[in-house]
């Protein structure tokens, strides 16, 4: 895997936070994304110092991530979207589903064990985004898409959720194959990430200046 | 060995191609989006050319009502009036047929006055510069704040329709700047330079910001001005100065 790449994208991830706070006049999208900024600030964080440099173990860390990821993204659209049935039935589905698979799991284990909860993830955005395009064609406000917060946040995490998501649904496979150097696909996950991550970054500042008050 | 390279294979072609279908799905969205904008504000734009044409057709005609109708009725009894007042030798009833007269030559100015504010005659007979001027004499009779027009134009070969809604405009920025601006002078320049015809207005009034302003829908005024000149495709520009305000209106002489 490139190492530069890896290290630059852990680095990049706190950027968005600083930004955050810097920024005197947030407007209310991105006051709902704060949860995720701050998941991605100490992700970034934790990678650096905790699995980095004093080598903690990474399987716990991963599994309490994912977690965290789903409920900060599911606060995101749901403050967004407002469809608090919807979102609470998915939030009791997640909950069951983790703790489900929470049982048979085990930081000693080959492999991730996580494809459902991968699964979901990606359905919720892709749903949520859908929902959301369908909110916007309806509605028709008169602002094109480029210039909202909400169109860079939303098309950020559709991009990173489904470019993502084969290498996460093979994650197993690719893991318990001995064949295969998993690290290798990892890069693609780095990538996406750091898409994900300048594109935070730069609508974070962005909404800072120009595009809503 | 070839089963786990075509596996890896397929997991970089599937995400790039997973890439690509995102980016045109949102691309599409982008597009179609600014399309149906653009289909909403022409029509928008349509509608609001139709009801100013009405309003000003309506206008017309209810100016020429007034001019031609009631101020002539108004006319005739005053002439019946002074008639009267002169066959008359009852001192009491003279003073009664002087004040009904009063009071008639009060009505005929002001629907005269009506009649101005409705269509000024002098804007489709002498045009822009001429009604501007006249308008703003009357200003200058009726307030303490002095308004100035400088050019060096001796016409202004804007079509009637587009003077109307100039006209309109400075009227509506100069009941502003009496209203709420507290100013002692206004000027207002007209200037010609390469087929753009550019209205300069200047107050040393309260400064405001117009967009400001526009955005926080204070009033109807501010509306009334940005809708008259997207209707006739001129463009505001605020500039800032020391002291009071200025705009500039910029409108293109299609008139060649």
């Amino acid at each position: 895997m490139n190492e530069p790449l890896l290290i630059f994208t852990k680095i990049i991830g706190i950027f968005p936070l600083v930004i955050y706070f810097l920024n005197k006049k947030v407007n209310k999208v991105t006051v709902y994304l704060l949860p995720f900024i701050f998941l991605t600030a100490f992700a970034s964080l934790y990678e650096l110092i905790g699995t980095d440099l004093l080598k903690f173990q990474t399987k716990y860390w991963f599994r309490i991530y994912m977690f965290l990821e789903f409920f900060t993204i599911l606060y995101f659209y749901y403050k967004l979207l407002q469809y608090k049935i919807i979102y609470t039935l998915l939030a009791i589905l997640y909950l069951i589903l983790y703790f489900y698979l929470l049982i048979d799991w085990s930081p000693s284990q080959k492999g991730f064990n996580d494809l459902p909860l991968n699964i979901m993830i990606t359905l919720v955005v892709v749903f949520s985004s859908c929902l959301w395009f369908v909110n916007v064609f309806t509605k028709l406000e008169d602002k094109p898409l480029y210039e909202r917060t909400d169109f860079f946040y939303i098309s950020s995490f559709l991009i990173y959720f489904t470019g993502t998501f084969l290498v996460f649904l093979m994650a197993d496979y690719l893991s318990n194959d001995p064949n295969y150097k998993i690290l290798d696909y990892w890069t693609l996950i780095v990538v996406f990430n750091l898409i994900l991550r300048t594109t935070l970054i730069f609508t974070v500042w962005k909404a800072q200046i120009k595009l809503e008050h | 060995m070839e089963s786990t390279n075509k596996v890896g294979t397929l997991i970089l072609i599937g995400t790039g191609l997973i890439f690509i279908l995102v980016l045109v799905v949102l691309s599409l969205a982008v597009f179609y989006q600014s399309y149906v904008m653009k289909m909403k504000r022409n029509e928008a734009e349509l509608l609001l050319k139709t009801s100013l044409d009405s309003e000003n057709q309506e206008r017309k005609r209810i100016a020429a009502d007034i001019h031609d109708g009631i101020s002539g009725d108004l006319n005739a009894i005053r002439n019946f009036l002074t008639v009267l007042h002169k066959s008359e030798k009852d001192s009491e009833k003279k003073l009664l047929f002087e004040d009904i007269k009063l009071g008639v030559e009060a009505a005929i100015e002001n629907t005269r006055l009506v009649s101005y504010r409705l269509m000024p005659p002098l804007l489709e007979s002498s045009g822009f510069l001429v009604a501007i001027e006249d308008y703003f004499e009357r200003l200058n009779t009726k307030t303490k704040a002095c308004f100035v027009i400088s050019t060096k134009l001796d016409k202004f070969e804007l079509p009637h329709e587009i003077s109307y809604e100039l006209f309109r405009v400075i009227q509506e920025f100069t009941t502003n700047m009496i209203k709420y601006g507290g100013i002692s002078k206004c000027e207002v320049i007209v200037s010609y330079d390469n087929h753009l015809y550019t209205i300069t207005i200047l107050d040393d009034g309260k400064p405001f910001d117009f967009k400001e302003m526009y955005s926080l829908s204070q009033g109807t005024g501010l509306k009334n001005i940005s809708s008259r000149l997207k209707v006739i495709n001129a463009s505001l520009i605020q500039k800032s100065i020391s002291k009071g305000n200025q705009f500039e209106i910029s409108i293109k002489n299609s008139i060649k």
